[in-house]
């Protein structure tokens, strides 16, 4: 059994180290309605009582209350990190630009200008000059 | 090579014996020749003390006909055999009719030559007249040496000179001149005149002098003008079709290659460039590939350039994906395209320039700024992340806000919720499973275990076991079922598979070994995790299993902390727990070094006066010579400083003394008053004093003279039960101390330490509690005999001394011997006025009213000795 001074008031509430005051009320109420029809509910409720009373009053930042332990060290181990519907990844953007043909078509006559123009440089290098 | 066509007229002809049969013109080629006529050769002078330049005219047989100079007679004549090798100056390679006129125009070397023009030009142009192939080298050699005035006055046709010219400058690429030279040309004939054209004709399809010469041939029915009209000018498929037929008599290979390119471009389908530097060509042929299905994302850099609709056709399509590289394309802005393929790689400035205000409304959504949300353009977007904000918050699920497919999913979530509640199900629907963001909110059903993974689940979606047992892991400990969490932590160490769970669960399972009191299992474990991230949470919880466990090795752990964290108020707390756990520690351990240099940096930083002050007192007793080593304090923790730099020097500097000491807080109290950190530090004084002076008497005479100073200075910061227990203590010391050197108190010591406080606790007494009385009385009883004891002792024996001295000189020195009766009376009232002062002190010994046996037998000697003494003095006056 722990003793007194090892007793952890986020841990006696059920909440994560570190919680604000608002969820330490919110649980202390969850748990106190529970005891009533519970055999050693005095004592219970008297360790919930504490603990509400420490979060409430005697830890002003709980980083600082280093007798304390960390329950959990890592919160963020016990959230998934994939991505999903409520966490979605970077959306992509919708297309903004109209329908392409003009741009197609101008693409299209500057191709076969280039191809025009390379033919014509080709039979200028292949091409042999008549006798003088 | 057969001549088909004559030069002369331009005519198809193929020629004979007689010439072109059009204009009778001999078709000969231009000549070559290895005759010698023309080179010049050196031949000896006059005298042959000389040597001269003799230019060949012509040649006999084997003789050779040198022409030297005007003013020698004729020519000489010479074997052909002895001319040995020709002056460099005139080119070999050229015709003689070129040679000669090469010689008349070109300097010569150190050989004397002068030759006379005249008799060169006139053989040059004999030679040159020789042939129509001679003609026709000649009038070529002249081209390339420029001579227009050979041009000009050759006997070529001016058509054939214009042909030739026209030749000349295809060659060299001089379009300019090939246009001249080919408007030149009768309208007829030469039909290979447009093959002169091709190999410029990339310069050709500009050059409008050009086109309009080629427009003329076409209208008269040249051959192949109309088809390199058609290349130059023509429609594209035209210009392609006609370069093609062109092309297929220089390379049919190629050609076939150009026919698919047309096919191509027909289709509006290209493929592949086939020609160099093509750029939109190569462009058009990806785009061609992408519309047929294929993935570009390799070509990126070929198409980047492109109109953003033609990107944005193959973005949807598929063909270019978020793989596509970006590497190469940096001299360009493509933020559109980054938002529209990997938005994660622009920044908020960027996506709010290129208006992606949908992942604007992501990124905020996902840091919880709703204010930024608000800021943003309202769409369906901002509403949806808006009420998502909501959901996180605890609000019903608003359908008119969210995005459908999310509405669906926290229904499901809902209902979930509901058949696990009323243990209608033990697990979760598919889509729940397949969503890690769904899964909080099933935690607390995970933590209490009404959630749990069955074999086939661990399989099929190991992550969300692992994620289960997790929470089972956390659950357990709010339970406070220690065992359980134990078995759990245990089975789950070791076969997690990412290492921020497995982190974890080492924290988790630590924790519940503390709680079954095997600290020991929990510091193991703890010690795997801290040097994972997350280390200071990590580092705290060891702190706290170590305290518990062992807490002399707790100090290494907290100065890492201190050392590690950046946090000043983590710092400080960490300190402060640091303290607490080695001060709890037993038996007395020393001051941990670890802890120093965390200490001191820390008393250089800003802390509130309290720490300071605690920190300093620390420092002050267990590291005195660093503390006195840092800076001195200002401002508010001067004070502070003054005091603990006081104690510090107390412990390391041996010319500091109690009285020094006392000094130094007397000075404090006269600045601060009594404020907390001061009274800590007067307690702890007061408690040594206290300590030190309830020993054997002259063994205190520090602690006495500590006494002494505050009751002379600030006498109330001594309580008045401290007054009167101490002061007279330090009385009795010092009085015991003097004594050993022969003296004795002084009378404003004794009225200090004794009569005044004895005064005030006599006039105090009824209101004290009786036993308190008795005992204080009792204490200045025992201190004031004593001291009033010694008093006696030290001032008889010193009258007695200087008296028996006066005695025995009286013995003798008879001529002083009123004046040494004289001293002896002085003596004589000298003691009696310190016996009228041990008698002030009997007064108050028995006002004290010490009716204790004890009192009585210290009392009885004094006044014994007193009135000894007093007897004995009245009878030593009666014998003067």
């Amino acid at each position: 059994m722990m003793h007194d001074e090892q007793r952890n008031p986020y841990g006696t509430l059920g909440i994560p180290f570190g919680a604000s005051k608002e969820s330490a009320a919110r649980a202390f109420a969850r748990l106190a309605r529970g005891l009533r029809r519970k055999h050693n509910s005095t004592e219970r409720l008297a360790r919930l009582t504490w603990a509400l009373n420490q979060i409430e009053e005697a830890v002003d930042d709980p980083r600082t209350a280093l007798h304390i332990y960390r329950i959990p060290a890592d919160p963020g181990s016990l959230v998934p990190e994939q991505d999903g519907l409520l966490r979605p990844p970077p959306m992509r953007m919708k297309r903004t630009t109209p329908e392409s043909g003009p741009d197609r078509a101008a693409l299209l006559a500057a191709a076969r200008s280039e191809a025009v123009q390379g033919l014509r440089s080709e039979i200028a290098v292949h091409c042999q000059l008549p006798d003088r | 090579m057969t001549v088909t066509w004559c030069r002369a007229c331009g005519a198809d002809s193929a020629g004979g014996p007689s010439g072109c049969e059009v204009c009778g013109v001999p078709m000969a080629k231009s000549t070559s020749s290895e005759s010698v006529v023309g080179l010049a050769f050196p031949t000896p002078g006059k005298f042959r003390l000389t040597q001269r330049a003799g230019v060949v005219l012509r040649v006999d047989g084997a003789m050779a006909t040198l022409h030297v100079s005007p003013k020698d007679k004729g020519t000489i004549e010479v074997p052909v055999d002895s001319l040995g090798e020709s002056l460099d100056a005139i080119p070999v390679e050229l015709s003689p009719a070129t040679r000669l006129r090469v010689a008349i125009r070109q300097p010569y070397g150190p050989i004397k030559s002068s030759w006379d023009i005249s008799t060169l030009e006139i053989r040059a142009d004999e030679l040159a007249a020789e042939s129509e192939g001679a003609m026709r080298r000649a009038f070529d050699e002249a081209i390339e040496f420029g001579w227009t005035e050979v041009i000009d006055s050759s006997p070529l046709t001016e058509s054939e000179k214009a042909w030739r010219l026209a030749h000349h400058a295809a060659e060299v690429g001089d379009l300019d001149q090939l246009t001249a030279a080919l408007k030149r040309l009768p309208p007829t004939g030469y039909h290979s005149r447009v093959d002169l054209i091709l190999p410029l004709l990339t310069t050709a399809v500009d050059h409008a002098e050009c086109l309009a010469e080629l427009a003329r041939w076409r209208d008269h029915g040249l051959p192949n003008a109309d088809a390199l009209l058609d290349l130059v000018q023509g429609e594209w498929a035209v210009a392609l079709g006609s370069g093609i037929d062109m092309l297929s008599r220089l390379t049919p290979s190629r050609s076939e290659a150009w026919s698919s390119v047309l096919a191509e471009f027909k289709a509006a389908a290209p493929r592949a460039a086939i020609a160099p530097d093509s750029p939109d060509w190569d462009a058009a042929a990806v785009v061609t590939s992408g519309d047929a299905g294929a993935n570009v994302d390799e070509a990126l850099n070929r198409i980047a350039h492109l109109p953003a609709s033609i990107l944005d056709d193959l973005i949807d399509s598929g063909a270019l994906t978020p793989e596509a590289s970006f590497d190469s394309i940096d001299t360009l802005d493509h933020t559109y395209l980054l938002a529209r393929l990997r938005p994660q790689e622009i920044d908020d400035t960027a996506a709010k320039a290129a208006g992606h205000y949908a992942e604007l409304a992501r990124r905020y959504y996902r840091r919880a700024d709703r204010d930024a949300l608000g800021s943003l353009p309202p769409s369906l977007d901002v509403r949806h992340f808006q009420a998502l904000l909501d959901v996180h918050d605890g609000t019903p699920p608003d359908a008119d806000r969210l995005y459908p497919d999310v509405v669906k999913a926290l229904m499901l979530v809902d209902s979930a919720q509901n058949a696990i509640e009323n243990a209608r199900a033990d697990s979760l629907p598919d889509p729940i499973l397949r969503d890690p963001t769904l899964w909080g909110f099933f935690a607390q059903y995970a933590q209490t275990g009404q959630l749990a993974p069955d074999a086939d689940l661990r399989v099929t979606t190991p992550g969300f076991a692992e994620w289960c047992d997790l929470q089972r892991l956390l659950g357990l400990l709010w339970e406070e079922d220690w065992n359980d969490a134990v078995i759990l932590g245990k089975a789950l160490l070791g076969s997690l598979t990412q290492e921020r769970q497995e982190l974890e669960a080492l924290n988790l399972t630590a924790f519940a070994h503390l709680g079954l009191g095997d600290t020991d299992d929990a510091i193991r474990l703890l010690e795997k995790a801290v040097d994972g991230p997350h280390r200071e949470n990590l580092l705290i919880n060891l702190s706290i299993a170590l305290s518990q466990g062992n807490p002399a090795a707790a100090a290494g752990l907290f100065a890492r902390i201190l050392n590690e964290t950046s946090s000043h108020e983590l710092k400080v707390a960490a300190m402060r727990r640091a303290v607490g756990v080695w001060d709890s520690a037993a038996p007395d351990p020393a001051f941990p070094d670890e802890l120093v240099g965390p200490l001191t940096t820390l008393l250089t930083s800003d802390l509130l006066l309290e720490d300071y002050a605690q920190f300093s007192a620390l420092a002050a007793t267990f590291i005195p010579g660093i503390y006195l080593q840092l800076p001195t304090a200002t401002g508010a923790y001067a004070p502070v400083n003054q005091l603990l730099r006081a104690r510090a020097r107390f412990t390391e500097d041996p010319g500091f003394l109690f009285g020094d000491l006392a000094s130094e807080f007397v000075a404090v109290h006269q600045q601060v008053g009594r404020p907390s950190w001061f009274n800590a530090e007067w307690k702890q004084l007061v408690e040594s004093v206290r300590t030190s002076v309830f020993s054997p008497f002259g063994e205190a005479a520090g602690t006495a003279e500590l006494i002494q100073t505050f009751m002379s200075r600030s006498p109330d910061l001594f309580s008045q039960e401290e007054r009167f227990i101490f002061a007279p203590q330090a009385g009795a010391h010092l009085a015991a101390h003097y004594a050993e050197s022969g003296t004795a108190l002084k009378p404003e010591l004794i009225q200090m330490l004794f009569y005044r406080p004895i005064e005030e606790f006599l006039a105090e007494r009824s209101l004290l509690d009786r036993t308190q009385a008795d005992a204080i009385a009792d204490n200045f009883h025992l201190t004031l005999c004593l001291a009033a004891g010694y008093y006696l002792d030290t001032m008889r024996s010193g009258a007695a001394e200087v008296y028996n001295e006066l005695v025995s000189r009286l013995n003798w020195d008879y001529q002083n011997r009123l004046a040494i009766v004289s001293q002896m009376r002085s003596v004589l009232d000298e003691s009696a006025r310190h016996q009228e002062e041990v008698d002030r002190a009997v007064d108050r010994l028995q006002r004290l009213a010490v009716d204790s046996t004890e009192g009585r037998k210290r009392l009885a000697p004094l006044t014994d000795a007193l009135s000894e003494w007093r007897s004995e003095t009245i009878t030593l006056r009666s014998n003067l």
